[in-house]
């Protein structure tokens, strides 16, 4: 309520408190831009927000990871600066991140006891009195870790606990988790939740970085709703719905129109049936996938990033393995999805990040120009030689036709803006003459112009006949292009349907995770057309 | 614009020669030399006269060898220190061939060169399969096989390639698989046309076919090669063969093609560190295989250069060493710095 | 970015011609001599450091310049001499070390207006094998060493050592199995004879009979795996050996580490048990453990050709020696005594401690075990130890040598050596399994 939003006079002072953050990375993106937060002894605070809204960001700050632009950190009333995460763990605040930093090899206990005072890599560890205050600290919080065991052969969920611990061991007052349950399962998530409840009563303050509506609905008593890098909501966890949360986290309508006219779709080029697939931690990441996308559709994929997307496209694009379904291009299986077997039967693939996967940067545009193409006989000749002339000859042709703007062929494309070095990598795809597209964040970190280039591309292939499987963390993109869209959540589609049925508030409660109800015309199982 | 962006590593090349130079200069003054006829001397030591500038090259021709077995490594994504183990078993190899195994004249000489390329590359599958099916890191793996190499190499030498009543030496090669010496004024043979020939295949490889491109594709960009359907597994294998044969070649060059001794020293002195020189050689030459040879050329003439300097101007040899060290060293550094933020800090 | 370029090549062309441009000193003419060293270099406190101590004497006495090259890889020599060569004051050229003779054969054809010396070389050998017609170069001069006469003096001097502590056997540590060595094997084994024969004459209470397996004797087949020769001495100190005889270049470091563990182990200050040092004077390496060394006097070798060049007599010694010219006990050349054979005697070992010290300031490392009095006095202490009839024997061996009332045994081919072997010794004693585990370094 009211009191709890703005009680700066009635209320005990803050544990911390920060004022006026701005973030601005040496790139250019505006990060943070003036955001205030405090939290309270004994208290859960929900920081919730889409990708790349500046939740991170803000806890990276207050732990010492980061230093913001501008702005101030405050500590129980007194100005802190931090210059690194052993300066803000000596205020007692401590950062549990997604990626565990664990010692896999070690123990639990040597894990909890690296880099305290008297232990080093070399020296034995205090181990006897340590012990027992590390097992005092573990009953007292009623956490139940194996001590004795390396913690590469704990269950994630057992692993975390350990790097909490770690993290409490250092006399945390202050707890940030990031995405804590990502990688847990519902059991272990629950437990997580009584235990943070347990912490949040002996006076421990905690943040929770997440994304999933129903956590912060179930744990927290406050909520901080970022977008853009700023706040645009605060508001006690008793006055919050799914529905308002997620309305605040997705705001408005932004983006850029692309007149796409209807069109009856085709046959499937791409049938999915029962795909499940596995992220780099041998977590299932994708679960039980079927979907079929068609001759003149685009076929979306909305969702919060790292929810399978990612593995999704990979092993649709041969870049990773799959556990078990069936992949069918154009009714014929696939039995291992290979990337040149795939383009040579029609595939073209815009990958997530062009700079890890599309393209080589160090190359000029000409070398870039035939990667992944780099085995068609038109630019080969005898004795497997390249074709130099031919390949020039393409390359000119494309920085021609997708008005790539480079200072000559001969460029590096580390020196190309990220729009032509998109533009460049796009218009090679699409020369292929492919059957199906895979798009992934396509238009990501482009600018207005590409940015508009490429929506308008993608629809024209839709136009000619191509099939196309767009992915994608921008709502706005995926709504505004696809014919039909999927939205993913824990590597599963929770909605599948024409993209006019969806409303944006809903797409928003379904990407934190919530299935609405009573709304009589919305697509419900995920169905496999 | 084209070319002056290729010509660009040659200017930062030179650019760092020239510092190299300098910080040499005030070492040489600081002993009490005076830089000026020290230059003077290493400079017309290497290439005043024709004898000299003959001598330079032979100096500079394993080098060029080895250093295109770096650079090949790192073109192709790997840290491939083994030239030098690789080197020892490609001398062993063309030692074997060339003294024990007596055939038609020229036919004994393609043989032996081939053997000794062939042992290199030999020994350059084991860090490549230890890398590609097992994933050990192939610094790690090409240190180790170094050892490995040098004990073996030694043990051969003494026991099965000895010379009887030479103990310090392997046989000979036999006069039919000696490399023609070109000029009876300095150890150079023809052996260098080899290696330059050898280089200039190497780069129309990489650069001007479709293999090439994918194992400079893995290098460059391992995650875009697996985009573009290569397979790193082969790209390792291919890499490790290349550089094998390349410092194989440079193993053999040292036995059939440098006179006096046409043999392998017991104790592989007239080839050990030749591996490891031709690290800092590809440094210096951008890991580019022509880059490699002018590397080797400036290395062969501070080598011989270096002599005329510590006979005319007394220079001492130790000091030498250094100026070769802080060249190498000026050269290095942004090649190395690139080098490390692209392998090490890349996010 | 062009002009980036255009500065960077005129750095380096400004570089160059200034270098270039720079005046030579124009040094009055002068007789130089150059010494090319093997790759062990300045500071190996033998072949070569006695080579440039050489050299250094000869400026001394006459007036000589010398010139060091030091060859840092195999690959120098070659360009090494020839430098050497090209410097039109430099009227002798030395090559020190057997590793050199490729290379001196090579050079001396190509200069024959210059005077080459290999030491302890075969180039005339090789001239002769790869171009017949030329032999012998009249420009190029081997000195070799009778090393089997020096042996012959330190398998006296064990023997002898033996009988005086009543000890069965004393050993040898040899290289690899080459010819060179058996000159070594047989002159050390027979001295150990002719000293039971001079016991049984001079000191019967001491005397004992000559045993086929009172030389104990291995082969490591290595010139460089030093913890080879650390096994191979242990087994012989093992069977109360009261010296060994190092024939393996820096193998004996791992004879004195055996020797030092027995020292420790017993408390002791002096031997026995003894080491014998080779080539140059090793006494001071473990003071009080060495009880001399066969001393092939490299330096003389360098000393005499750089007189013989300077007297003019260079060339018709050669023609007369077929290019070898032999230094040795009593020997004499061109009717001047020039011994090149010695066992180490106390004043010999001031020029090596100056060495070792002059080593030290070289390499920046601790060379000398103890302080130059310190190494004297202790090593005067062990000699003074051993009753004066030892080293009166070994003194009298050494006339009756230089006089021809004996002649040491000289083993040259496989025949030789194993008559000698037949009448001296048993087969060797096999090297411990121990000493094939990976060396230590």
């Amino acid at each position: 309520m009211a009191d709890v939003v703005d009680g700066g006079v009635s209320a005990p002072a803050p544990r911390v408190q920060m004022r006026g953050i701005h973030k601005v990375y040496p790139d250019g993106t505006a990060a943070l831009r003036g955001v205030d937060f405090r939290l309270h002894p004994g208290e859960i605070v929900g920081l919730l927000g889409e990708n790349g809204a500046g939740k991170s960001t803000l806890m990276k700050i207050l732990s010492g990871l980061l230093r913001p632009t501008r702005g101030e950190v405050l500590v129980e009333g007194h100005p802190a600066r931090f210059r690194n995460p052993s300066d803000a763990l000596r205020c007692g605040i401590g950062m549990v991140h997604q990626v565990f930093t664990l010692v896999p090899p070690f123990t639990a206990l040597q894990n909890v006891l690296l880099g305290q005072e008297g232990a080093g890599l070399l020296r034995a560890l205090p181990e006897a009195s340590a012990r027992a205050r590390v097992q005092a600290l573990l009953d007292e919080l009623g956490l139940d870790v194996p001590l004795d065991v390396p913690v590469e052969s704990l269950p994630v969920g057992v692993q975390q606990r350990v790097e909490i611990c770690k993290t409490l061991y250092r006399g945390t007052s202050v707890l940030i988790l990031d995405e804590p349950t990502s990688a847990l399962t519902p059991g272990e998530a629950d437990e997580l939740f009584r235990f943070l409840r347990r912490l949040r009563d002996r006076g421990v303050g905690v943040v929770l970085i997440t994304h999933k509506l129903r956590e912060v609905l179930e744990v927290t008593d406050r909520v901080v709703v970022l977008r853009q890098g700023m706040v645009v909501g605060e508001l006690s966890t008793g006055s919050a719905t799914a529905e308002n949360l997620a309305e605040l986290m997705v705001g408005q309508v932004t983006g850029l129109r692309v007149r796409r006219t209807p069109r009856a779709p085709g046959q499937p080029v791409l049938s999915v049936r029962g795909l499940w697939v596995r992220d780099d931690q041998g977590r299932l990441a994708v679960r039980d996938l079927s979907f079929d996308v068609r001759e003149g559709e685009i076929f979306g994929v909305a969702g919060v990033e790292g929810n399978g997307q990612s593995e999704l496209v990979q092993a649709l694009t041969g870049l990773r393995r799959f556990e078990a379904g069936e992949v069918r291009l154009e009714g014929q299986a696939v039995p291992t999805l290979e990337p040149l077997a795939l383009y040579r039967r029609g595939l073209a693939h815009v990958p997530e990040d062009k700079a890890r996967f599309g393209l080589a940067l160090g190359f000029d545009l000409v070398e870039n120009s035939i990667l992944g193409r780099q085995r068609e006989n038109q630019f080969l000749r005898g004795l497997g030689r390249l074709n130099r002339p031919a390949i020039v000859r393409y390359a000119r042709e494309l920085v021609e036709r997708f008005h790539v703007v480079a200072p000559d062929l001969a460029t590096p494309v580390r020196n190309l803006s990220g729009g032509n070095q998109q533009r460049l990598l796009v218009g090679r795809e699409v020369s292929k003459q492919p059957k199906l597209v895979v798009a992934m964040h396509p238009t990501r970190g482009l600018d207005v112009a590409s940015t508009v280039y490429i929506r308008e591309l993608l629809v024209q292939l839709r136009d000619v006949g191509k099939a196309v499987l767009l992915v994608s963390a921008d709502l706005d993109e995926v709504l505004e292009l696809s014919d039909r869209v999927a939205v993913m959540y824990g590597g599963q589609f929770l909605a599948v349907g024409p993209s006019d049925h969806f409303r944006r508030e809903t797409v928003g409660l379904l990407m934190g995770g919530v299935v609405p109800t009573g709304d009589a015309d919305q697509p419900r199982a995920p169905s496999p057309r | 614009m084209r070319t002056s962006r290729a010509l660009r590593p040659l200017a930062e090349s030179l650019a760092t020669v020239a510092l190299g130079l300098v910080a040499g200069a005030v070492l040489i003054w600081a002993f009490g030399h005076p830089p000026g006829a020290a230059y003077r001397a290493l400079v017309l030591g290497a290439f005043g006269t024709w004898e000299d500038l003959l001598e330079t090259l032979a100096f500079a021709t394993p080098l060029m060898l080895t250093a295109l077995t770096f650079a090949v490594g790192v073109r192709g994504g790997l840290f491939n220190i083994g030239a030098e183990g690789q080197m020892y078993l490609g001398a062993v190899g063309a030692t074997f061939v060339a003294g024990m195994v007596p055939m038609p004249a020229w036919v004994h000489l393609a043989a032996a060169t081939l053997a000794g390329m062939a042992a290199g590359a030999v020994w350059a599958l084991i860090p490549a399969a230890l890398k590609a099916w097992r994933g050990a890191h192939e610094v790690i793996s090409t240190i180790m096989c170094n050892w490995i190499a040098l004990h073996l190499s030694m043990y051969l030498a003494i026991n099965l390639l000895a010379e009887p009543g030479r103990a310090e030496r392997t046989v000979p090669a036999l006069p039919t698989a000696r490399y023609p010496v070109l000029s009876e004024d300095s150890t150079l043979t023809a052996v260098v046309f080899v290696a330059v020939g050898f280089a200039l295949l190497v780069y129309a490889y990489l650069w001007g076919t479709r293999a090439g491109y994918e194992l400079r594709l893995a290098g460059e960009n391992p995650d875009a090669a697996r985009y573009a359907g290569v397979r790193p597994q082969r790209v390792v294998v291919l890499t490790f063969v290349i550089g094998g044969l390349a410092a194989g070649l440079a193993g053999a060059s040292q036995v059939i093609g440098r006179p006096p001794a046409w043999s392998l020293y017991a104790t592989l002195g007239n080839v050990t560190t030749l591996g490891f020189d031709g690290i800092g050689v590809a440094l210096v030459g951008r890991n580019h295989p022509i880059g490699g040879i002018l590397g080797a050329v400036l290395f062969g003439a501070l080598a011989q250069g270096g002599r005329l300097m510590e006979y005319e101007v007394g220079v001492l040899s130790e000091l030498v060493r250094a100026l070769n060290g802080i060249i190498v060293f000026a050269m290095a550094v942004p090649e190395l710095w690139s080098l490390i933020r692209r392998r090490f800090l890349r996010p | 970015m062009r002009s980036r370029m255009g500065l960077a090549v005129a750095l380096v062309v400004a570089v160059a011609l200034a270098g270039l441009a720079a005046p030579t000193t124009a040094a009055p003419r002068a007789f130089k001599i150059a010494v090319v060293s093997d790759v062990g270099g300045r500071g190996d406190l033998s072949f070569n450091d006695m080579a440039f101590k050489g050299g250094e004497d000869a400026e001394r006495d006459f007036g000589v310049r010398m010139v060091e090259l030091v060859s840092k890889v195999e690959a120098d020599y070659v360009p090494n001499l020839t430098r050497a060569a090209r410097d039109p004051d430099v009227q002798l050229i030395v090559g020190v070390g057997f590793l050199l003779s490729d290379a001196l054969a090579q050079v001396a054809r190509r200069f024959p207006n210059k005077n080459f010396v290999g030491i302890d070389t075969f180039a005339q050998s090789l001239v002769k094998e790869k171009f017949a017609s030329q032999y012998p170069l009249p420009n190029l001069m081997d000195i070799v060493y009778e090393e089997h006469k020096g042996s012959a003096l330190v398998g006296a001097l064990g023997a002898l050592l033996a009988a005086h502590y009543a000890k069965p056997h004393i050993g040898g540590v040899f290289g690899i199995e080459i010819p060179v060595l058996w000159k070594f094997e047989v002159g050390y084994k027979w001295g150990a004879r002719w000293a039971t024969e001079w016991l049984a004459k001079n000191r019967p209470d001491k005397a004992f009979t000559y045993r086929k397996d009172f030389v104990l004797w291995t082969y490591t087949g290595t010139f460089s795996d030093i913890p080879k020769g650390y096994a191979a001495a242990k087994a012989m100190y093992a069977k109360n050996a009261v010296a060994v005889y190092n024939i393996a270049g820096p193998l004996g470091l791992g004879i004195n580490q055996a020797v030092q563990e027995i020292a420790r182990s017993q408390k002791l200050r002096m031997g026995p048990p003894f080491w014998i040092g080779v080539d140059a004077n090793q006494d001071w390496i473990n003071p009080g453990f060495v009880i001399a060394s066969m001393m092939k006097r490299v330096d003389r070798g360098v000393y005499y050709a750089t007189r013989w060049v300077r007297d003019g007599q260079f060339r018709d010694l050669v023609r007369r020696t077929q290019g070898v010219v032999t230094l040795g006990v009593g020997t004499r050349i061109a009717g001047q005594v020039a011994e090149g054979i010695s066992v180490s005697t106390l004043d010999d070992l001031d020029e090596f401690i100056r060495m070792g010290v002059q080593a030290e300031r070289l390499t920046g490392k601790k060379v000398l075990p103890a302080t130059p009095t310190e190494i004297k006095s202790k090593v005067k202490t062990m000699r003074e130890a051993q009753p004066k009839w030892v080293w009166d024997a070994v003194a009298e061996l050494e006339r009756k040598i230089r006089e021809g009332q004996v002649t040491v045994p000289l083993a040259v081919t496989r025949p030789d050596i194993q008559r000698w072997r037949g009448e001296l010794g048993y087969g060797p004693v096999p090297l411990p399994a121990a000493a094939y585990r990976a060396p230590a370094r």
